[in-house]
């Protein structure tokens, strides 16, 4: 099928990412053992968002969830948390692995409140290990496992075992399996990794309810890397009831005019080595 | 008794003062109750190399039943000389025998000339010995003394219901024991396991690899007897026999039956890959066994012709190994219990049950909150409450700012209290106090689940606050 090339002669990066969605789309269709990642991608329910993605969040690859500061862990666990109920599917589980250091300083995963922000949380499989080594070994077997939708890792803020080798590793073992891999990191950090996207996750303050109560979980989603697609910047509510993001209505942002159309990136015409 | 204590004429529970006539530089030790029967414990262990069937007879014994054994050994008494030979190498002095009885067994290993001995022999051969030989309280033997009766032949042709009037009932009891005419049990050291595999090598084996290699042969005999029984294995143990009698033994446990013997192979590697100290093969390890120690009722696994390997199938064997490399308790499902109290909300149980019903339906149950308004409980609870420095008004207002971990924090939004007081049974000293939880934002929208302990005035005149939980 042919199809229009930029002027160029180099493909746009958004028509590489095209195509590259539709190769996958075609390898998960012929492949033997892959028939349940037909849906290569989970989507946000963000259209916006969705574009940048390439269609969505990619499944068979890690990604990477980055709380802005310290104190916006909870954002961050949050916007872990809705992409991994975006991601759930029938008889599969998910993951959520946590060692010592960051269950005792951040506490755990809680389970009356996933369940309020529409998760099913009877798909959830929790594993408490010694050490940052142990989170990464494990997150290694558990993305080569097909019984998991999603497998969510937490690492410290300082940690050294999260360099470009054992991410990359990562990436390759979870294109064994059928969900993506969440890194979710107590800090910003600058190390390069191989993380298909990077996200910067703050809180924002929430709507008020009609009620006068604390509304949805609204947060600034910063997306500063993306191999196979643009970056951009949303503000973002999590939904519960209807298990999705929704951007806010542009009246009803209280913080000014921070919703930007999401920037292009320039420069960086040739994407990397395909990682389909 | 060593063959030198024997030499020079000593005896068994010879007064010391006696001994030390003879031999004035004879070296003493205070006899330490522990540890010999920690190293009874740990011949019985080796033992079991013979037959899985190993009792001990505290303090100096041993007994294994040999039944059906023998032959793999080359005969019982190529088994027995194997087994004294073995010891010897050990540096242990042993006297064994073989009867068709325990008691026998046991009379004739400490008072007994002969080793083996068939059972129409039985009768003569216990004639000449003595009493105490019955295993029977020095009080007993003692009193039997008084009156004549010093050999086990003394009593044999004795009437029954005199001697039990006069001795006790346990008396004719170990005598029908040792005579064969009443079944003694062995108590077995360690319960015997369903199904053993086991390879003697020639040449000890010293590399991990090897062994693991032998296990996975193992495994494959068990498959197959397994299956021939419609069973699989919940938990396996390996033990392995080094040369020199120290004994290695290593178990896992599966969360559903489990007979593939490649799955089991990755089990017991991750298994050795855990081991703390190396596995220490010393000159190596000459027996290697594989014993189910606990099995279940399996049907024949189908395969998904289309989905190629079954995605559960893929998940039990993943948690089958994170259970054995970090411990099966750190491999959680969480459940949620019935309590009010945020902390006792939630319990976990072992992730085993791969039931249609335990199995996500991909569609919560929809206890969702409403859009409009945030969840009433926090995507993370701490630990343990950490205390914070918190602005309040009294009585029972919200906080206005606080402070956690160094940070001060504006409050712009509250809502509360929730009220949640102890539960009573839980309430050991009675003074729990009431906790008033309320749900905060920040003015940078971070929001938080603080609560104040203690109702003002009526239970404390200084109220503590807490984070206990963070919102998305």
């Amino acid at each position: 099928m042919p199809r229009p090339m930029a002027a160029e002669g180099q493909p746009s990066l958004k028509q590489a990412a095209s195509l590259k969605q539709t190769i996958a789309a075609i390898e998960a269709a012929c492949l033997p053992g892959k028939t349940r990642s037909a849906r290569v991608h989970v989507e946000t329910g963000i259209p916006a968002m969705d574009e940048a993605l390439g269609g969505g969040l990619s499944r068979g690859t890690v990604h990477e969830i980055l709380p802005r500061t310290v104190q916006d862990l909870g954002a961050a666990a949050g916007f872990a948390f809705g992409l991994a109920t975006r991601a759930q599917e029938k008889n599969a589980h998910v993951l959520y692995i946590q060692h010592d250091f960051t269950s005792a300083e951040t506490g755990r995963p809680y389970l009356p409140g996933l369940k309020l922000s529409g998760f099913d949380t009877s798909a959830l499989i929790y594993l408490h290990v010694p050490r940052a080594e142990d989170v990464l070994w494990a997150m290694n077997e558990a993305l080569k496992c097909r019984g998991f939708s999603a497998v969510i890792a937490e690492f410290p803020a300082h940690t050294r075992v999260l360099d470009l080798t054992c991410t990359r590793r990562l990436v390759l073992a979870a294109q064994e399996g059928l969900g993506f891999g969440l890194i979710l990191r107590h800090a910003a950090a600058i190390e390069p990794n191989a993380a298909t996207t990077r996200w910067l996750v703050s809180s924002k303050p929430s709507r008020t309810n009609p009620l006068g109560g604390i509304g949805s979980p609204h947060m600034h989603l910063d997306l500063v890397k993306n191999r196979f697609g643009s970056s951009g910047q949303w503000n973002v509510e999590w939904h519960a009831h209807d298990r999705k993001f929704e951007t806010l209505p542009p009246a009803a942002s209280l913080s000014g005019n921070l919703v930007q159309p999401p920037v292009h990136r320039q420069g960086r015409a040739q994407p990397r080595a395909a990682v389909a | 008794m060593n063959a030198e204590a024997v030499r020079l004429g000593l005896r068994h529970m010879m007064p010391l003062a006696d001994a030390r006539a003879m031999y004035p530089a004879l070296a003493v030790e205070t006899a330490d109750d522990i540890a010999d029967a920690r190293l009874l414990e740990a011949i019985g262990d080796w033992l079991s190399r013979y037959t899985p069937l190993v009792g001990l007879t505290p303090p100096d014994g041993v007994m294994l039943d040999i039944t059906g054994c023998a032959h793999l050994f080359g005969g019982e008494d190529a088994m027995r000389r194997d087994a004294v030979r073995r010891l010897h190498d050990q540096g242990l002095a042993a006297r064994t025998a073989i009867a068709g009885t325990p008691g026998a067994a046991w009379a004739l290993a400490r008072y007994g000339e002969r080793r083996n001995i068939p059972d129409d022999e039985l009768k003569e051969t216990l004639r000449p010995l003595p009493l105490v030989a019955l295993q029977l309280s020095p009080d007993t033997v003692d009193a039997m003394a008084r009156v004549g009766l010093a050999r086990i032949g003394d009593i044999l042709e004795k009437p029954r219901a005199p001697l039990a009037a006069r001795f006790g009932a346990s008396l004719l009891q170990r005598l029908d024991f040792a005579l064969g005419r009443a079944d003694e049990p062995i108590t077995p050291r360690l319960p015997v396991p369903p199904y053993i595999a086991e390879r003697n090598l020639s040449e000890p084996a010293t590399h991990e690899a090897f062994i693991l290699e032998i296990i996975s042969h193992l495994a494959g005999d068990l498959a197959r007897r397994m299956e021939e029984r419609g069973e699989g294995a919940r938990a396996l143990q390996v033990t392995l026999f080094r040369v020199d009698g120290a004994v290695r033994r290593l178990s896992v446990a599966t969360s559903r039956p489990q007979r593939d013997p490649a799955a089991l192979h990755r089990l017991f590697r991750e298994r050795f890959s855990t081991l703390a100290e190396e596995l220490d093969p010393g000159c190596g390890f000459d027996v290697i066994r594989l014993s189910v120690t606990a099995a279940e009722k399996a049907g024949i696994p189908q395969s998904n012709l289309v989905d190629g390997a079954n995605g559960s199938d893929d998940l039990a064997d993943l948690i089958d190994r994170l259970g054995v490399r970090f411990g099966p308790r750190r491999v959680r499902q969480l459940a949620f219990a019935e309590s009010h109290i945020p902390e006792y909300a939630v319990t976990e149980r072992a992730p085993g049950s791969w039931h249609e019903a335990a199995r996500p339906s991909g569609n919560p149950q929809q206890q969702a909150a409403q859009d409009a308004c945030g969840p009433t409980r926090p995507l993370r609870l701490f630990e343990r409450p950490e205390p914070i420095d918190a602005i309040a008004e009294v009585p029972d207002g919200p906080p206005v700012r606080f402070r956690w971990r160094r940070v001060p924090y504006e409050v712009a939004h509250a809502e509360g209290p929730e009220r949640i007081a102890m539960e009573w049974w839980r309430d050991e000293t009675g003074r729990s106090l009431t906790r008033d939880y309320f749900r905060v934002e920040d003015r940078e929208g971070r929001r938080f689940w603080l609560y104040r302990e203690g109702l003002f005035g009526s239970e404390t005149s200084r109220p503590q606050w807490y984070v206990h939980g963070l919102f998305a």
